[in-house]
């Protein structure tokens, strides 16, 4: 009996011990949380419905998106409309770079983002003229040049999808869509893509850059007083969004082995739903992004459909449609979100783990709560 | 290049400057009375001309009676917008949060237009309207047959942007919305009904995205589509920041300008290079853009000067 | 004490033709406390923002005297002015609401952070070390001014005072030689003011910086200033001791013609 107390206290104190390291460490959380995810997407590859699984894989891969972008809106006060052309650029690069000119994919996936840098530089250019408001508008003409610009070659299939049959790794690693067992593959690089853009967003904010960039948004004259280079952030912030969104893109192609289309999928609706992810996932917080995209790629893409269905079970609403009713849904929480609940979803969350906390521990709260 | 063709070059022009600063305009007179950059514009205007081809699908209305409906409809779309999203931010949302604010409107309306229920199917099924003025009335202009349809568009915009500018100029209401945009606190104390001026603003500059639509339409590739006004949109905030937003006629002389510009660029790509017309909408585009770095408030536009 | 830091000659500025400041000249020695009086729209905030370099299209000179050479500040970018020992607080609190005390006293130390932004993603172990050094100094700039109980808690929501002493906090991290308070008093009451009297003195005399301060606060400026200037619009109107300013027939003037119109 005493040995079974024993055997139970010593398990109890290793439990808190790794806990108590996870805890310290946020860089171990993200791991921690990247393994999850990776697990829920094979069991979804796993169970009855696999294709699903483009639906997850699509919410990690913009959850990446808007790390990136929450670094531009969310710290730097900076709009990008521009963020699903950006996506459209790199799945395009990669396509090109891989099947015109046979480049390894690593090769092309490092000049795709060393191009992405390049083009975020210029963007940033532009928005050291263009402030404000003016830069939202700016950035909707960068989208649409490019929009145009995939439109008008070839090269880029008018703009239209084209696929790749498989993506060759290292000599004869290869891995296809097609196959099960290399999809759950896919779906960890996707996973491993995920952990390494929230240790690096978490790294960067955490770090005197970090606080450069919120200086930079809100206080722009004491930052400059305090020797912040406005100009040097703003140029940085662009260029970590874009090669963020290229990140994305290049993970896109990865996974669902397709460039995607303008029309369909890199356009300013894309780009809105990006921005309905950070907004609504809370400007700032980086789990947010995962929440906010669990938010407006899940509850419509796994919510809404069972509905539909099960609607349509009843007699006379057999034939209704609940098409639309997803961009609706993103659109409204925009507009709840900025209107009633500026710090966005996550704070609900950790408001929720105070009130849980203080509760238990009956401590007197701080000032200092927001997510 | 013989004259025939510059009529026809010219037409072209006058009539997409003129669906773009019909669209411009509305954007500027939003941006004046509620500090507010209005994407939305687009897409409030399309899904009211989609309102005015389906009345003259189902009923059998002609155009004209059709678009005084969409009219109707287009009023209430601002009014509604005005009430239930821009109000409630009132003057504590900052204009970057505005902006967003009509990014998620865009949504909503684009998820309105994909709705299949009931009646709302069938009302944002993809048609060609009808034109003002059938496409077989011509007249004959230098050696060009020239539509009268285009020429009814041109001079309908002409007639629209005159009665609004003398509006705002002239008379008590232009007034109110002169100081309304120049200092609304100021003006409220004033005793200026700023609320009603800022619906009034929304209401005008729906109706006016509707004409564009409506006379957009039936040549438009794709006919009526939630994507109509895209292009048209993108043009007119390129007029409006072009010709500023600090006044009421630059966006509008700036349309016309950007409308000869693709339509010449256009006829001279696909005539003198043969290349297809869209690689002149990209090259013109990139162009405007890079002036922009340079001329980042427009031509007349003057930067706002942060306080230190 | 008698070496001068700055020297400010013939400094005139105007916006659209009006003359905010014009011609103006005047020193600030070494440890001293100068006050910048006058009226509201003397263009004394203007001074501030032409030596900190946020104006460039001033005339006239701003001359910062160092050990070897002289250091003409006009050639100087408005975010290396810190580099040169001036650091300022501003008018309208220009802080970072949604983070920490710490993190914005931190911002002050931006000139000392020698990483760069792969070194941050990358998180060499210099970061750290580097990062504790300057935590470990914030800490004892916020025991020193009294808030140090507050470092985790977030700005939004401070009181006013404490958000005085927060940006006069931030300026300390750039260990200036010469400190730049634009109405440091202004919105306190009265016991804070006077715990900022006796801040702004300890900063003088622990930190042995020369202070330039405005101020619309008599008693405040009376209390601590060396010296004080009078302005009114933009032009010099009387220096001395705070009495002998306050005895000025000119500056008694142009107060009584503020307070008439």
């Amino acid at each position: 009996m005493q040995t079974l107390q024993r055997i139970l206290r010593v398990l109890a104190q290793a439990i808190r011990k790794i806990i108590k390291y996870i805890k310290d460490r946020p860089q171990m959380q993200y791991i921690l949380l990247g393994t999850v995810m990776f697990f829920i997407g094979r069991s979804i590859l796993l169970g009855d419905t696999p294709s699903n699984a483009d639906y997850f894989a699509q919410i990690l891969i913009y959850t990446i998106v808007a790390l990136g972008l929450n670094l531009l809106l969310g710290f730097s006060g900076l709009v990008s409309l521009a963020t699903a052309a950006f996506m459209g650029i790199s799945t395009y690069g990669m396509h090109i770079l891989m099947e015109n000119y046979e480049v390894n994919y690593f090769l092309a996936a490092l000049i795709v983002l060393i191009f992405a840098g390049g083009l975020g530089l210029l963007v940033g250019v532009l928005s050291l003229k263009m402030q404000g408001i003016y830069l939202a508008i700016a950035t909707l003409f960068v989208a649409h040049v490019i929009g145009e610009l995939f439109r008008s070659f070839e090269a880029f299939n008018y703009g239209e999808s084209a696929r790749i049959s498989e993506i060759t790794f290292f000599g004869e690693t290869s891995l296809s869509g097609y196959a099960q067992d290399d999809r759950i593959y896919l779906m960890g690089i996707v996973a491993i893509g995920l952990i390494l853009a929230f240790v690096v967003i978490h790294n960067i904010v955490k770090s005197p850059s970090g606080r450069a960039f919120m200086a930079i948004s809100r206080s722009y004259h004491a930052a400059l007083a305090m020797g912040i280079s406005v100009r040097r952030y703003r140029l940085l912030a662009f260029m970590i969004a874009t090669i963020f969104a290229a990140f994305g893109g290049i993970l896109y192609l990865t996974y669902m082995q397709s460039t995607g289309s303008v029309d369909r999928n890199w356009n300013l609706e894309l780009s809105l739903i990006l921005l309905a992810i950070v907004v609504v996932g809370g400007m700032k917080s980086l789990p947010g992004m995962l929440l906010g995209a669990a938010i407006i790629i899940g509850i419509p893409e796994f919510f809404f459909t069972p509905f539909e269905e099960f609607l349509q079970g009843f007699g006379p609403l057999e034939n209704i449609s609940l098409r639309g009713f997803d961009d609706i849904f993103t659109g409204l929480l925009i507009i709840l979100t900025i209107l009633f609940y500026p710090y966005g979803a996550i704070r609900i969350i950790s408001r929720l783990k105070h009130t849980v906390q203080s509760k238990f521990q009956n401590k007197p709260s701080k000032g200092g709560d927001a997510a | 290049m013989d004259i025939s063709t510059i009529i026809q070059i010219l037409f072209n022009s006058l009539r997409t400057g003129s669906i773009v600063a019909l669209a411009g305009l509305g954007i500027v007179l939003i941006y004046r009375t509620s500090k507010a950059t209005n994407f939305a514009q687009g897409s409030i205007g399309t899904i009211n001309a989609f309102v005015a081809g389906y009345i003259a699908h189902a009923t059998g209305l002609s155009i004209w009676t059709s678009t005084l409906i969409a009219l109707g409809t287009a009023f209430l779309t601002g009014v509604i917008i005005d009430k239930l999203f821009i109000r409630p931010a009132g003057r504590t949302a900052s204009p970057v949060n505005k902006q967003i604010l009509t990014l998620g409107i865009i949504l909503i309306l684009t998820g309105i237009m994909n709705m299949n229920i009931g009646i709302l199917g069938d009302l944002f099924t993809p048609r060609y309207p009808e034109q003002f003025i059938s496409s077989s009335e011509r007249v004959m202009i230098l050696g060009r047959n020239i539509q009268w349809n285009t020429i009814f568009i041109v001079a309908l915009s002409i007639f629209l942007l005159s009665a609004i500018f003398l509006f705002i100029q002239k008379t008590r209401w232009g007034l109110a919305i002169r100081v309304t945009a120049s200092n609304e606190t100021a003006a409220r104390l004033m005793g200026v009904p700023t609320k009603t001026v800022t619906m009034i603003a929304w209401a005008v500059a729906a109706m006016l995205g509707t004409i564009a639509g409506i006379a957009l339409a039936p040549r438009a590739p794709a006919g009526l589509n939630p994507g109509l006004l895209i292009g048209t949109q993108v043009s007119a905030f390129f007029a409006a920041v072009f010709g500023g937003f600090q006044s009421f006629f630059g966006p509008v002389f700036a349309a016309y300008i950007i409308g000869f510009l693709l339509s010449a660029g256009r006829y001279g790509m696909s005539s003198y290079f043969g290349q297809p017309s869209i690689i002149a909408d990209l090259i013109i585009y990139l162009v405007i853009l890079i002036i922009l770095y340079f001329k980042p408030f427009g031509i007349f536009g003057k930067a706002p000067e942060r306080k230190v | 004490m008698s070496e001068n830091v700055l020297s400010v000659k013939d400094l005139s500025m105007s916006f659209g033709g009006l003359k905010a400041v014009d011609s103006l000249s005047f020193h600030i020695k070494g440890k001293e406390i100068l006050g910048l009086i006058g009226p509201n729209g003397a263009g004394k905030t203007t001074v501030f923002n032409c030596i900190t370099q946020f104006y460039k299209n001033y005339e006239g000179i701003v001359i910062l005297q160092g050990a070897n050479k002289d250091k003409d500040l006009r050639e100087v970018p408005v975010h290396k002015i810190i580099d040169y020992g001036i650091a300022r607080t501003f008018q309208n609190l220009e802080l970072i609401p949604d983070t920490s005390v710490m993190d914005n006293v931190l911002i002050g130390a931006h000139k000392d952070v020698k990483s760069n932004i792969i070194h941050h993603i990358l998180q060499f172990p210099s970061l750290k070390r580097n990062e504790k050094r300057l935590k470990e100094k914030a800490e004892r700039i916020l025991a020193f001014l009294g808030i140090d109980h507050l470092k985790d808690a977030y700005v939004h929501g401070q009181p006013y005072g404490i958000m005085k002493l927060i940006e006069i906090g931030r300026a300390l991290m750039g260990d200036p030689s010469l400190l730049i308070l634009d109405e440091p008093a202004a919105g306190l009451n009265e016991k804070e003011t006077k715990h900022l009297e006796g801040i702004v003195k300890k900063i003088n005399e622990e930190y042995e910086t020369a202070i330039l301060l405005i101020e619309h606060n008599m008693g405040f400026v009376m209390d601590l200033c060396n010296t004080v200037i009078a302005i009114n619009f933009g032009r010099f109107l009387a220096q001395g001791t705070p009495k002998e300013v306050q005895n000025n027939k000119a500056v008694q003037e142009a107060y009584l013609g503020e307070a008439e119109s």
